[in-house]
């Protein structure tokens, strides 16, 4: 591993506003496609490079981060029709997006190449986070991330495998993309002990089957699964890991039924019913039904 | 050649070569062990079942030793980060720590001696990762520095106990003089700032995880080598469905021996609205608003929320009606039972013991009262939970 010259240093963060006093901070973010300079080759992609590596870093922050997959095919109408992602309103994009809060980014400048015995990958890029709710801008941050390697490496070794390294574009920017994000986001609001209390899975009463003995199930045998808990929720049930996410149907009020018929074929030993029930925020409860086990010929 | 003949002047010459052979040997050792990793992984074939619609929750990470605080969080976050690109889904962790505060599940060392059911049922994930630092070790040297990192893991399937992956790394990288220092100032400065600079440490633990992690976000690329010839089953696991295994089996046998009976699952009992009601008018139907088509079948359909469990009646006398009374406790000694009838004795209540043999042992049940009608028993068993905190059965009992 080389000591090579990484980095401008510490990322500075502007806070303006953190978690500490704000107990309506945003939860929900979406990370906007990162703009970048007409000077960086779009081949390159560093950009791209640095928004998934973000995206990827800062799910571990206590925020509710939408898929960027899904951020670029609800924004798509409004690029597709000539809009820029900068001009698109933030009441615009609470609506399209649904969510609190979206992350902005620009690339600046973008280097990666190796010259005899020099080798050097940089991004430098504008981030920020705007409350889309308010229109505040909660911190931003330009920082420059520079990975260099040369006579002044400290070992040959060293030298010689970053400029290897250095000549695989993608995964130079990568490398260097993860140094620039580590080091803004250890600076970044993370809201995750305030929602710790606020975590609530949906709610299951109760399960119950017609599995009521370790008897073995033959081909034509129905396993009747029912499930009692919060009203107009996802529910499904699955047999161990052996058949899953067999859906249930709400009959009355939070109660929820479903079935599996034993086909020729099936086969399974000792396998757990387990009743699911998910919410749209994407949490699932599981309750095991204990008083009995699968077991198909 | 000029310098060789001055040491010979001051060294003995097998002195010297000795010497120079064991620089050259400890040069040697040090470049076959720079930047070596020691990964140890297997896989199930079941991970392959994994898909976006499963849901993973990575466990914060247990250490060994204090100061290792930091290098747990590094790694966790990596392994957020790098299996992001699985196929499965990864439960936020904000909300797994959430949720583990709740339940007050604060250490990490206590994980893998819980039943991974619990976490299922804890934080709706179909599988935890479970990961330990096992070392983490800094050493300089003056002119060679070195930074350690060991770590284990392990993917549980929360629905079946199942071990999915199984993995234990070990990475080393240092800096010194057996790397060729490009100068003297990079001979004695490198070793230093390596070991001291804490994003040399992010950069291991990082390139560790993605050597790690590359099996799990490709499992169909494991060979035969990698991957499990059994099912391995976490023994927390293994445990629990024994006990499902005997409890049912137990129920059986109670079924067969003794008439019948009903259990009142403690978890399912609400004070307000009594769960020992009277069994559903439509019993053995289903429900109105399901296109479920009756076909024959060898099992009952589920009556959600009840209570019953009723069978054997064909060993009553079938033209006498049965008499029902409640059970409140079976004891392997006639002592506990007579104490338990004592204090049912003392309370009120009608209490005896019936013992029986159970596989040539014998148990002593205590049951209180009997009645004609099965209401009234139920009431009563609803009295003796809420207000003796006793859990009961119902069971018929020939006249």
């Amino acid at each position: 591993m080389a000591i090579i010259a990484v980095g401008c240093g510490k990322a500075k963060v502007e806070v303006y506003h953190g978690t500490e006093a704000n107990w309506d901070y945003p939860k929900t973010v979406a990370i906007l496609p990162f703009s970048y300079e007409t000077s960086i080759t779009e081949q390159k992609r560093p950009h791209q490079i640095l928004r998934a590596v973000f995206f990827n870093y800062f799910s571990y922050l206590g925020y509710t981060d939408i898929p960027i997959e899904t951020v670029d095919l609800k924004i798509s109408p409004l690029i597709k029709a000539g809009t820029s992602i900068k001009d698109i309103s933030n009441a615009q994009l609470m609506k399209i997006l649904g969510t609190d809060a979206v992350i902005r980014g620009h690339v600046i400048n973008a280097t990666n190449f190796t010259a005899g015995i020099y080798a050097e990958t940089s991004i430098e890029a504008k981030l920020e986070m705007v409350d889309l709710r308010t229109g505040d801008l909660l911190w931003e941050t330009k920082h420059t991330e520079l990975s260099t390697s040369s006579i002044i490496t400290p070992s040959l070794i060293d030298m010689i495998a970053e400029q290897t390294a250095n000549a695989e574009v993608n995964k130079a920017y990568h490398k260097v993309s993860e140094s620039f994000i580590l080091k803004v986001l250890a600076k970044v609001p993370d809201p995750a002990s305030l929602r710790h209390e606020h975590v609530q899975l949906p709610r299951i009463i109760s399960i119950d089957s017609n599995i009521k003995k370790n008897t073995r199930l033959l081909p034509n045998d129905v396993i009747y699964v029912s499930m009692k808990g919060d009203s107009k929720l996802d529910a499904h049930f699955d047999i161990g890991s052996y058949k899953t996410r067999i859906p249930m149907k709400e009959v009355s009020t939070g109660l929820y039924t479903g079935s599996f018929r034993i086909k020729k074929g099936d086969q399974t030993n000792s396998s757990i019913i387990i009743g699911s029930l998910s919410n749209k925020k994407g949490l699932t409860a599981k309750k095991f039904y204990k008083k009995g086990l699968v077991f198909i010929k | 050649m000029y310098f060789y003949k001055k040491i010979n002047l001051t060294y003995d010459r097998p002195l010297y070569s000795q010497l120079i052979n064991t620089l050259l040997a400890l040069t040697l050792a040090f470049q076959f062990t720079a930047c070596s990793a020691n990964l140890q992984s297997k896989v199930a074939g079941n991970l392959n079942q994994m898909s976006k619609q499963q849901t993973v929750a990575i466990l914060p990470v247990e250490i060994m030793k204090k100061g290792q605080e930091e290098t747990g969080e590094m790694l966790r976050q990596g392994l957020y980060a790098n299996l992001k690109g699985a196929k499965f889904n990864l439960l936020e962790r904000y909300v797994v720590d959430g949720l583990l505060k709740q339940n007050n599940l604060h250490n990490p060392a206590d994980f893998l001696k819980i039943n991974p059911m619990r976490f299922a049922e804890i934080l709706g994930a179909d599988a935890v990762l479970i990961t330990r630092i096992n070392k983490v070790e800094r050493s300089y040297l003056v002119i060679h520095s070195s930074i350690e990192i060991g770590i284990s893991a392990q993917l549980v399937d929360t629905r079946t106990g199942e071990i999915l992956w199984r993995a234990e790394q070990t990475e080393q990288d240092y800096q010194g003089i057996a790397k060729i220092p490009t100068g003297i100032s990079s001979a004695i400065l490198g070793p230093i700032q390596f070991v001291t600079n804490k994003l040399n440490l992010h950069r291991m633990t990082s390139k560790l995880v993605d050597k790690l992690t590359a099996i799990v976000k490709n499992p169909e690329d494991a060979n035969k080598k990698e991957t499990f010839e059994e099912t391995l089953i976490s023994s927390a696991a293994t445990r629990d469905l024994e006990k499902i295994k005997d409890v049912a089996s137990l129920k059986s046998e109670w079924a067969d021996d003794v008439s019948a009976y009903t259990e009142v699952p403690p978890d399912l009992i609400d004070r307000k609205n009594p769960l020992l009601v009277k069994p559903h008018k439509n019993q053995g139907s289903l429900p109105s608003k399901i296109n479920w088509r009756q076909r024959k079948t060898n099992l009952k359909p589920a009556i959600p929320q009840q209570e019953t469990t009723i069978t054997p009646v064909q060993k009553l006398k079938q033209n006498q009606p049965p008499q029902y009374t409640i059970q409140v406790g079976a004891y392997k000694t006639e002592k506990n039972a007579h104490q338990m009838v004592n204090r049912l004795l003392k309370k009120g209540y009608e209490a005896h013991i019936k013992s029986e043999l159970k596989q040539g042992t014998p148990l002593f049940k205590v049951l209180v009262e009997k009645f004609n009608n099965k209401e009234k028993a139920y009431d009563l068993a609803n009295k003796l939970i809420n207000k003796e905190n006793l859990p009961s059965f119902i069971v018929t009992t020939a006249r």
